[in-house]
């Protein structure tokens, strides 16, 4: 019953990003956050809901996959729609690995688990396909072994490599 | 520069266990030298079973004896495997992390073995470890003695935080002077033992509520009084136990696995509904009291109690029954309205099963059919599942003479399943004239043997002209309620697996037997849905 009301209304909310950018959403879609939605049930509605640790661009983007993943207005999700949602996320989460850590922290934040799902196994798939040679260039991590350290360590987990 | 920081090794360690989540484990391990910040990722996936036979090389499984290269092979293997389970428990150690579980499958070498799994449980203890299996032994040679075994440290049992305790293999020392395992629920034990130690470890557990003793040397008794919370107790193949004294008010399932005569007494265990007894010296007193005074029990099994001669169970909680080889069991009357599963191995023997809600017998029989037989059937209360192995198609032949003094005995039974060793398939006819006898309006006939080494089967599917009413009485049929298969059999599918069946053979004995055939369908090389191999 409250749904169909909603619908009817289209009730927005505003969201403010840590560098003061301001957008507008429609309730229902930011509620896909469980934090936003613990904001709005909380009385928040109304004013700006500030949103301190995502930058405007980012905060761009979650709002994107907000607008494509608020519950359906009309009933049950299809398959096919499920099937093109599936295939927007492939692409949505196609990007630099600076804006896929972005995300990552994000969906962390603003608990979206659909997200945090997608952008972690994205990860996962990166670090799965390289080595660690190829990870330390890939996410600029620093290795601070020595050589002979480096080559200790290695030997205590040969097995791993085998 | 900007966009040459390191944001990964800072991501959270909930997010970075998010991440590994989708990793497999040895892959994780290999991130531990991408810098000294990923050491963390000991720590970060879930703490695994520690099996050390994972880590052997093939080689050892071999007769012969490992060359010197094998041998250094085989020393780094163990001592990686070592290191794998030091590292895995000393990272969560060091960051102050919970180690939910620690199970350890390991073959000790020596005293510095020894000491390595005694800190390995230190730092599990200390961890606050919820799950401790231990299954550890010490290797010796078969003849030397005496018999060294890993002795479980003292602070095991006073660890408060652990739910279940499993141990194999190992050693309880015959004292422990502070055993306080207060939030102990699951006690799994398959070790040699001094018996006041199970004693006061019973004791001293009173919220347990499961526990299972297999092949405790050294167990001799076990009281169990006021422990509310009890639901369980497997006692399996303790040779040395002789008493067994049972008193508890929740306790639901009781399972015994004897070898040698024991005392059993059950006290009052007023919620129990499973009951399993196995090489039990218990008489038909002892059961009829037990189930007298347990009037909750619905689901029992008895194996191998030859003590039993005449088994009388009148109960409306009863669902399932299986009796197994109780060789000098002679008769079985079981008055049961809501029985509805019945299993029985062994010489035939007199039934009488009172029951309206079975829908599945299992019969093992080692005797040949015979007009005993076929009585003790018709007091199976008509399953709609009958199961039947061992069963011998000859003597199933030679008795098609009975049909001539014997009403059919399971006229309302729907499905006939036989599992034989092997069918005379030239004669497969007469099998099914004998078999379409004693279940005259099945749905479907499923029979499985072997042939050539392999498994072949064959199935039956029936329909039948409705309605089934009697207007005159065949001869075929006069001694039944109902016409038989020959006055209204409709359609017949059926699938052979090999094709070893004729087809011909078993069309011409169903178009000259059956009246108002329609359709008769063979297909080589199916099976049933359900019996798909």
């Amino acid at each position: 019953m409250s749904s169909t009301l909603c619908c009817s209304f289209a009730k927005n909310v505003t969201l403010r990003s840590s560098d003061g950018q301001t957008f507008e959403v429609e309730e229902a879609a930011a509620q896909v956050s469980q934090t936003i939605k613990r904001m709005i049930e909380d009385g928040c509605t109304g004013s700006v809901i500030p949103v301190p640790n995502l930058t405007g661009p980012v905060l761009a983007l979650v709002i994107e996959y907000f607008k494509k993943h608020s519950p359906p207005s009309d009933g049950c999700p299809t398959a096919l729609l499920e099937m093109e949602i599936k295939d927007w996320d492939a692409k949505f989460v196609a990007v630099d690995n600076d804006t896929l850590l972005d995300l990552t922290l994000a969906a962390h934040y603003l608990e979206i688990q659909g997200l945090l799902d997608l952008t972690c196994h994205r990860v996962a798939d990166i670090l799965n396909d390289n080595s660690v040679e190829k990870i330390r260039e890939i996410f600029h991590i620093k290795n601070d072994f020595t050589p002979e350290e480096e080559a200790e360590e290695r030997s205590k987990i040969q097995w791993a490599f085998e | 520069m900007e966009h040459k920081i390191d944001r990964l090794s800072e991501l959270p360690d909930p997010i970075l266990e998010h991440i590994l989540s989708f990793i497999p484990m040895k892959q994780i391990i290999q991130f531990s030298i991408l810098s000294k910040t990923w050491e963390k990722v000991w720590s970060l996936f879930p703490i695994p079973e520690f099996k050390q036979h994972l880590f052997t090389l093939k080689v050892h499984t071999r007769k012969v004896l490992p060359n010197e290269k094998e041998e250094v092979e085989i020393q780094r293997k163990k001592q990686e495997f070592k290191n794998f389970v030091e590292r895995c428990l000393l990272c969560r150690y060091r960051r102050r992390l919970t180690i939910d579980n620690f199970r350890l499958h390991m073959m000790l070498l020596d005293e510095s073995d020894c000491a390595l799994v005694n800190r390995w449980i230190g730092y599990a203890i200390e961890c606050n470890v919820k799950e401790l299996n231990l299954y550890v032994w010490i290797n010796q040679k078969r003849y030397e003695l005496p018999k060294k075994k890993y002795e479980l440290p003292e602070s095991v049992l006073a660890a408060k935080s652990i739910t279940k305790l499993q141990l194999s293999r190992c050693k309880l020392k015959s004292f422990y002077s502070d055993i306080n395992l207060s939030s102990l629920n699951k006690l799994v034990l398959e070790i040699t033992v001094e018996n006041q130690v199970v004693q006061s470890l019973i004791d001293g557990c009173r919220d347990m509520e499961e526990m299972t003793f297999t092949s405790c040397d050294g167990l001799k008794s076990i009281r169990v009084s006021g422990h509310s919370k009890l639901k369980a107790i497997e006692l399996l193949q303790n040779s040395e136990l002789e008493s067994v004294d049972i008193e508890a008010s929740n306790l639901e399932s009781l399972v015994f696995r004897l070898t040698r005569p024991c005392q059993i007494n059950l006290g009052k265990c007023e919620n129990l509904k499973k009951l399993s007894l196995t090489s039990c010296n218990i008489t038909d007193k002892w059961l009829y009291d037990v189930l007298s005074k347990h009037p909750l029990i619905d689901c029992l099994d008895l194996r191998l109690c030859d003590m039993l001669k005449m088994i009388k169970i009148s109960s409306r909680r009863m669902k399932s029954l299986t009796f197994v080889v109780c060789c000098n069991l002679v008769e079985v009357d079981i008055v049961a309205p809501n029985l509805h599963r019945f299993e029985y191995i062994g010489d035939a023997i007199s039934f009488s099963l009172n029951s309206s809600s079975l829908s599945e017998v299992s019969l093992t029989l080692f005797d040949a059919l015979d007009a005993g037989m076929i009585e003790s059937l018709a007091k199976l209360s008509q399953p709609k599942l009958l199961t039947w192995s061992g069963f011998d198609a000859e003597s199933v032949i030679t008795a098609k003479e009975l049909r001539e003094i014997l009403p059919s005995p399971l006229y309302n039974v729907k499905q006939l399943k036989l599992e034989a060793c092997s069918i005379p398939t030239r004669q497969i006819h007469e099998l099914v004239d004998v078999l379409l006898w004693i279940c005259p309006l099945m749905d479907i006939l499923f029979i499985e043997w072997q042939y050539q080494g392999t498994i072949d089967n064959i199935s039956f599917k029936f329909t039948y002209e409705n309605p089934i009413y009697k207007l005159k009485s065949p001869s075929c049929c006069n001694l039944l309620p109902v016409l038989c298969w020959r006055h209204c059999l409709k359609t017949i599918n059926i699938e052979n697996l090999s094709g070893s069946i004729e087809e011909e053979t078993l069309k011409k004995y169903f178009f000259e037997n059956a009246e108002m055939l329609e359709s008769f369908h063979y297909l080589k090389g199916s099976t049933l849905p359900d019996q798909e191999l």
